[in-house]
């Protein structure tokens, strides 16, 4: 069901499924908040074991943040396309938008791996059980945003259309966030070391 | 069905944009200057640019600004940390 709110020139709708997953990422706020600030307060208080500054590298962080700014415009391309009425394109991005989420979880369990390998492991200090929670966190984000892309690239695709772009733009909005997140973490866990 | 009034802006020049100010801010951590004002000041120029083009807040009903913007006072706790941490743990 849709309510409908005028505004400046133009009928501007409100989709109660896009208000839902509004509200979801209200919520996801605080869930993100907290784990980052905990973060914070945490991080530098490492009495043995590696610091953030001794462990954490730029390299891969970096490459991860341009993969996932990179995919949420693979993302918007997707929806723009399908209201344009191209609806294979729509799907080819949608598929990129994955694939590239994928390759951002796959140098995320490298970059794990080099961890664990340094000794960085979640129990070794509390940078490390902080550190590994906030994203670890964002990582299942990840995985959980690459299925339902996945799911409404291929599972529905018989069911995307101009008409019905609600499917993009809720996954689209997920994405877009888990992307939102990751510029604050990237900042705060990595460029803040 | 949603207002398509608008045209499409040009996402991909937000892209660019986005990954020059990721470059910006890797590149001004090895700079002598203080470097928490730029970072915020990049993250947040990113997460705009973010929710106003790529999660069109910029074009929808305000009503989804004003529900993703109510839990923000936590956000602001999360730069106040980030100001006393880095002020307090550093100095």
């Amino acid at each position: 069901m849709a309510s409908h709110h005028p505004a400046a020139g133009a009928e501007i709708t409100v989709d109660s499924r896009k208000l839902g997953v509004w509200v979801f990422l209200a919520s996801e706020v605080i869930f993100f908040a907290s784990l980052i600030v905990s973060y914070l307060v945490l991080h530098n208080r490492v009495t043995s074991g590696p610091t953030a500054h001794e462990a954490l590298t730029l390299t891969i962080p970096t490459i991860n943040t341009m993969i996932l700014l990179t995919s949420s415009v693979a993302m918007v391309l997707a929806l723009a396309h399908l209201r344009d009425g191209n609806r294979r394109a729509s799907i080819a991005w949608l598929l990129t938008t994955a694939w590239l989420g994928i390759c951002f979880l796959i140098l995320k369990a490298v970059e794990y791996s080099q961890h664990l390998h340094e000794g960085l492991t979640p129990s070794v200090n509390v940078f490390g059980s902080a550190y590994y929670t906030v994203t670890g966190f964002h990582a299942a984000h990840v995985a959980v945003g690459v299925i339902w892309i996945l799911s409404v690239a291929l599972g529905l695709r018989r069911r995307l259309s101009p008409q019905n772009d609600v499917l993009v733009e809720t996954v689209g909005l997920y994405w877009h966030f888990v992307d939102l997140v990751w510029v604050a973490i990237f900042m705060v866990v990595y460029l803040l070391r | 069905m949603e207002a398509k009034a608008h045209k499409h802006p040009n996402y991909v020049l937000v892209g660019v944009i986005l990954i020059l100010l990721t470059i910006l801010e890797v590149s001004v951590i090895s700079l002598p200057v203080p470097q928490l004002p730029f970072l915020l000041g990049f993250a947040v120029a990113k997460a705009l640019l973010i929710l106003m083009y790529f999660m069109h807040l910029k074009f929808d009903s305000r009503l989804y600004a004003v529900l993703f913007a109510y839990p923000w006072p936590l956000a602001l706790l999360l730069v106040g940390m980030l100001l006393w941490v880095y002020f307090g743990f550093r100095a």
